[in-house]
């Protein structure tokens, strides 16, 4: 007679998906209404981020609370494993088109305005001024003068700060695997602070640029897949950090053992991607 | 960037998605009362290819194998 299965626990009723459903809602309405220059934009956008922190808060706690109270059994656990998957898959994805576009606009499309390639009779009838090559401002400067981002000075320095959290993370992975709290909490700390310096010089780089380069999300292709690809990529970091805010409170409060520690290990993971994302950028956006 | 340095950092840069990528299938696999490490294993490994990467580039850049390419119309 084979086990009886594994019954799979369904949680009690929840308002957190409806809370972050109107949270969510109120950001979009805030950011349409700030767009056009009315009043109450700021009051729902700062309303709505307020309300979506208060529903992450309540929502993670509430699971964190179902694991310490034994409610996930091996099926759940499993679950979450393979939600992580297929969360990360679409992560991967999301990444991929951004970077197949940009390989796409480099190596196929710039091609044919400039003269080569299937399409080249677009050089001859419409651009024959146009030279291919990268960055391009577009035929005729269409995107305006400006000047292209260098590798070197605040990107690599920022590059080295990432790399940086990625060895912390793994510290604090290591320390928890030995039972070491306190290389486990400081690693978490030290990983959320080279998180938050990557943002803040992410935005002056962002600053200079706008301000002294006059490079901006208008300037032609260059200007729009670097500020996408970069733009995105910081927002992932503002994510992982938060994340791991939440993962450092519950560290500090012991929620964690060597061997039922799922959570840590899927944002430590998140976080090590970010890290190779980045990483790619760093080597197509700013280097090649 | 020249080939020189293009191809170490293109084999590098896979060998960190296949460590990555190895980390994650640890992660869905290795659960309940295994206590095992490969996740926190791979994910180093991960790491020291990823500041091996980051010196090659910084080495680049020193000795001139990577030029800032200007803007034309």
């Amino acid at each position: 007679m084979p086990n009886e299965p594994v019954a799979y626990y369904l949680p009690d009723p929840s308002p957190w998906p409806f809370v972050a459903a109107v949270a969510v809602l109120c950001i979009l309405l805030g950011i349409a209404l700030t767009v056009n220059g009315l009043f109450f934009g700021s009051v729902f956008l700062l309303g709505g981020f307020a309300l979506f922190s208060y529903m992450l808060f309540e929502w993670f706690g509430a699971l964190a609370q179902e694991n310490l109270t034994g409610l996930h059994n091996e099926q759940v656990d499993k679950s979450f494993r393979y939600g992580m998957l297929w969360f990360i898959a679409s992560e991967v994805f999301f990444f991929l088109s951004f970077f197949g576009a940009l390989w796409y606009i480099r190596n196929i499309s710039v091609d044919w305005l400039g003269g080569t390639g299937y399409l080249a009779a677009t050089h001859d009838l419409l651009y024959n001024q146009f030279e291919a090559t990268w960055p391009t401002a577009g035929p005729g400067f269409v995107g305006e003068q400006f000047t292209p981002m260098q590798a070197w000075g605040v990107p690599a320095f920022n590059t080295f700060i990432l790399l940086s959290s990625g060895a912390t993370i793994t510290w604090a992975h290591w320390g928890l695997k030995a039972e070491n709290r306190k290389l486990l909490t400081w690693g978490l700390i030290a990983t959320i602070a080279l998180g938050l310096l990557f943002v803040f010089l992410q935005a002056i780089e962002y600053q200079e640029a706008y301000q002294h380069m006059n490079l901006t999300l208008r300037s032609g292709v260059y200007g729009s897949t670097f500020y996408v690809l970069t733009g995105f990529h910081g927002l992932h970091v503002i994510t992982g950090a938060i994340m791991l805010s939440a993962i450092l409170g519950r560290s500090l409060k012991g929620h964690f053992t060597p061997k039922n520690h799922f959570a840590f290990e899927a944002v430590a993971w998140y976080w090590h991607f970010v890290d190779v994302v980045w990483l790619a950028l760093f080597l197509f956006i700013y280097l090649v | 960037m020249s080939l020189t340095f293009m191809l170490p950092a293109l084999i590098l840069l896979g060998l960190i998605l296949f460590a990555l990528g190895e980390a994650l299938y640890f992660l869905s696999k290795d659960h309940g009362d295994k206590d095992k490490t490969r996740v926190v294993q791979a994910l180093s490994v991960r790491v020291t290819l990823a500041l091996i990467l980051f010196v090659l580039l910084i080495l680049a850049g020193f000795f001139g194998f990577i030029q800032p390419s200007g803007l034309t119309p």
